[in-house]
């Protein structure tokens, strides 16, 4: 029985020798993330920035990740959705401070949850749209949550937190979203 | 190796060519992705990866996770199978509804150093502390993972968590919306049906209830013959989250299930005879439970439980009715810079009544219980800190259970447990535990006949329980590594060494002459269980995981026990290493072109040391291979065909429990339909 089980797995070794010959081992991609990044992408398209930060004077745009995200391994998708009139780029930005100068959307990645309420309020009166799948972000004042139900990809939305920075959400958004917070 | 073997094996090697030489499917073309609409995207499945590894990686303990993507891969149909992926764990199935599970040694059909919990409900029968596997039936669509921790987890959980907890977490009903029907039907399965629904009651709330009925076919014995063990069973249940606030929540849950088999066994004599045994064996009970959690403020949390249970079962020789109702509290506060503590109490109350049904052996009942009725008491409390020693790189956690029982008083079950994370990739553990395990009602509370001895007059061993029997021992040193030397790739290595004392022994008195009206006189050997046993044990369990390819999952594991009794145990309590010495498992799935997924894993099991208590006799080690093939042409419909057990016509895993003979484990083939509306 022993040497069927290891012949067996010989078999295997071989067959995933043959798989991966000549393939570097490259990054997992996450269809999680992958699908978040696609609705950072419509977010481009259905949310409008005031005056002095609209897309339509644009010509770059960079979302930023602050601290440490899987969203990080998405560019792929801001690549494919880019146009030679808006390029579209992730960029990773390790200090809020800095994050309002040249970032429409602010992405805050779940290692910054125990810091959440500091970035949130150095964010506050700017101009950028925050983005976050941290737990309950969008009812601690930020703007679009991700969160997942039934294994899928929805958005919670707080739209007083967007319009108090001149930031309005589309209804198209609303409509979709799961949850839309009032406060 | 026979030849059907070896092209069962070149069968499962094309396969894995043809899909090496297939493109991997490719759903997520980030081209594609940008052009779906916000309705789409919003219907994507994905799998969470959230926040599922912290735990797994950070953990000072050995602890491995099945995912909903495990159970689903691995073809398996109930809760004990889906156990046997886990390293360190032995799973033996010894009829079509009984199974013996233990972690690191010592299993029995009720096995006693285990603790399993389904939602934070425990599943146990007090007369031997074990589980029934077979009404531990939670739809498997609706598990979120099962968390299994080998090595006492006693801190947390208490008594009877010695060498192990299972925990079993069912996803929030937020998570199951939505209709769901699965059919399964097979060799082996008659029909095995599911339903489920799940529905939004609004923002906050969410139910779904679900029903499931399984119709399953006999084993075949040692002899070939039908082994008389079909059983069926309904289940329902339901489960309910929702939020007040942005503070708290709530869980409101239940099940209520039936189980019956009946048929004839051939039960055994005194004098090794066996004679042919209506069996009715009806199992049924039902629990509801009730969970409140209250974030007071991001540095103090505060859950409160309560449970009810009740189960009835009427069996072979007797039948028992268990009550539980159970109170837990918990409060988790890190307020204080560089600590975080976990405290909690709880109370339980088991009520149970036992009858025997008045099956004579050569006119000697085979088991009577006094008292018939009895009402137990537990009071408990914990307390755990983990403290920061350097910030973000060494943590020490200390903490103790504390239990006041009805057998054995006051326990005391302190941990000490040191990680490093070395770098973000990878973390040392070491832990000392100590953890008891209280007797249970068989053996403090029941007279049971054991087994015919030797030659001449018949003698007939008969266990007699004793009130001063204490609780066994252990004390356990443990210490780990688990490194991800890639992103795709992870490996968990655990070692430990276990020092029992305090073991329960049979200790034989004076013989005594009674007659039976069918054989004369004959002579009862009084066996009283007395806590003289001590033992060690040493191992060493290892998994590791790797994804070469974002279409291809490996996964493998490997278990070493080494288990050294000091005395023999005449009444076998202990089961003496009755655990195998070493085992395997991997497991690969390939995600294919046009939605096709395949599987396929194998199962590596040592002999057992002449465990049949009916014939002495070793069971053999066995080689078990498993295939699953599925495919989705629709989002919302899967196809699958699974192959059990390909490489055997059935062999024994397992002896047969109390004075039945063993059942061989058949070669399964069944198809699945899942619908999702």
């Amino acid at each position: 029985m022993f040497k069927s089980f290891a012949r067996y797995i010989i078999a295997w070794c071989l067959a995933s020798a043959i798989f991966t010959a000549g393939n570097v081992a490259r990054a997992d991609d996450s269809k999680e993330y992958l699908v978040k990044a696609a609705f950072i992408y419509n977010f481009v398209k259905f949310v409008e920035w005031p005056d002095g930060r609209a897309i339509s004077k644009e010509n770059s745009i960079d979302i930023c990740i602050i601290g440490d995200s899987e969203l990080s391994q998405t560019s792929s998708v801001f690549k494919a959705a880019s146009t030679s009139k808006l390029s579209l780029s992730l960029v990773e930005e390790k200090n809020p401070h800095n994050a309002a100068s040249h970032c429409h959307i602010a992405f805050i990645g779940g290692s910054e949850e125990s810091r959440l309420g500091e970035i949130l309020s150095v964010l506050k009166s700017q101009p950028l749209l925050t983005v976050s799948d941290i737990d309950g972000f969008a009812e601690h004042g930020g703007m679009i949550g991700f969160t997942t139900e039934d294994n899928k990809v929805k958005l919670v939305i707080n739209p007083k937190a967007a319009s108090a920075t001149g930031i309005r959400i589309d209804a198209q958004l609303l409509e979709i979203a799961a949850k839309v917070i009032d406060k | 190796m026979k030849d059907w073997q070896v092209s069962t094996a070149l069968a499962s090697l094309g396969m894995l060519l043809i899909a090496a030489s297939a493109q991997a499917a490719d759903d997520m073309n980030p081209k594609d992705l940008v052009n779906l609409s916000l309705a789409e995207l919003s219907n994507i499945e994905v799998t969470s990866v959230s926040k599922k590894s912290e735990k797994e990686i950070d953990a000072a303990a050995a602890i491995y996770v099945i995912t909903q993507d495990d159970i689903k891969h691995s073809g398996m149909t109930s809760i004990p199978e889906l156990l046997r992926m886990v390293p360190g764990l032995d799973v033996a199935q010894s009829g079509a509804h009984e199974w013996a599970i233990t972690s690191r040694g010592s299993n029995g059909q009720f096995s006693n150093k285990l603790l399993v919990l389904i939602d934070g409900r425990a599943v146990y029968t007090p007369l031997f502390s074990g589980v029934y596997w077979d009404i531990q039936d939670t739809p498997l669509q609706d598990i979120d993972r099962i968390e299994v921790i080998r090595g006492p987890g006693a801190t947390l959980w208490g008594a009877n968590a010695v060498n192990g907890v299972i925990n079993i977490i069912t996803k929030s009903a937020k998570d199951t919306q939505g209709g769901f029907v699965s059919e399964t039907a097979g060799n082996q399965i008659n029909s095995s049906t599911t339903v489920r629904e799940g529905a939004k009651i609004d923002d906050d709330a969410y139910v779904r209830v679900y029903a499931k009925y399984d119709d399953e076919s006999q084993f075949r014995n040692m002899q070939d013959n039908g082994a008389h063990d079909a059983w069926n069973k309904a289940q329902s249940g339901f489960r309910s989250d929702w939020k007040e606030g942005e503070s708290q929540s709530f869980t409101l849950q239940g099940d209520a299930y039936h189980s019956g088999n009946t048929g004839i066994v051939g039960l055994i004599q005194p004098d090794a005879s066996t004679v042919s045994t209506n069996v009715n064996e009806i199992a049924d009970g039902g629990n509801i439970l009730g969970r409140w959690d209250n974030k007071f403020s991001k540095d103090s949390d505060l859950t409160v439980q309560m449970y009810y249970d009740d189960a009835k079962r009427s069996q072979l020789l007797y039948s028992d009715n268990v009550q539980t109702a159970d109170f837990d509290m918990q409060h988790t506060w890190t307020a204080l810079q560089g600590n975080e503590i976990i405290w909690g109490a709880g109370y339980r109350l088991v009520k149970s009544d036992f009858q025997a049904n008045g099956a004579t052996a050569l006119g000697v009942p085979y088991i009577q219980f006094a008292p018939q009725s009895q009402s137990d008491n537990l009071f408990s409390a914990f307390l755990q800190d983990k403290i920061t020693l350097i910030p973000n790189d060494v943590f020490l956690t200390l903490g103790s259970k504390f239990e006041h029982n009805d057998f054995t008083g006051f326990e005391f079950q302190p941990s000490a447990r040191l990680s490093w994370l070395v770098d973000s990739k990878q973390t040392v553990w070491a832990a000392i535990s100590r953890a008891v395990r209280t007797p249970s009602i068989g053996t403090s509370d029941s007279q049971l006949i054991i087994a015919p001895v030797g030659a001449g007059p018949l003698a007939v061993l008969e266990q007699v329980g004793s009130k001063q029997t204490q609780s066994e021992e252990l004390v356990a040193y443990e210490l780990g590594y688990r490194v991800q030397p890639a992103k795709n790739m992870s490996l968990d290595v655990s070692t430990y060494y276990n020092n029992y004392n305090r073991l329960l022994l049979g200790m034989p008195g004076a013989a005594t002459p009674e007659t039976s009206p069918l054989i004369g006189t004959y002579f009862i050997i009084p066996i009283s269980p007395i806590n003289a046993g001590t033992a060690h044990s040493y191992g060493i369990e290892t998994t590791a995981k790797w994804n070469p390819e974002s279409w291809v999952e490996l996964a493998g594991s490997y278990t070493l026990l080494e288990m050294t009794f000091d005395q023999p145990d005449p009444l076998g309590y202990d089961f003496n290493n009755k655990t195998p010495r070493q085992q395997f498992n991997a497991r690969a799935t390939f995600k294919l072109p046009y939605d096709v997924e395949f599987t396929t894993s194998a199962y590596y099991v040592d002999k057992i040391a002449a465990i049949d208590l009916n014939t002495g006799n070793d069971v053999p080690a066995y080689t078990r291979v498993d295939a699953r093939l599925a495919w989705k042409p629709l989002d919302s419909l899967e196809l699958s065909l699974v192959g059990q057990n390909l490489l055997d016509n059935a062999h024994q895993e397992f002896s047969g429990f109390l004075y039945q003979g063993s059942s061989q484990v058949p070669r399964t083939v069944y198809g699945n339909i899942t619908w999702k509306f």
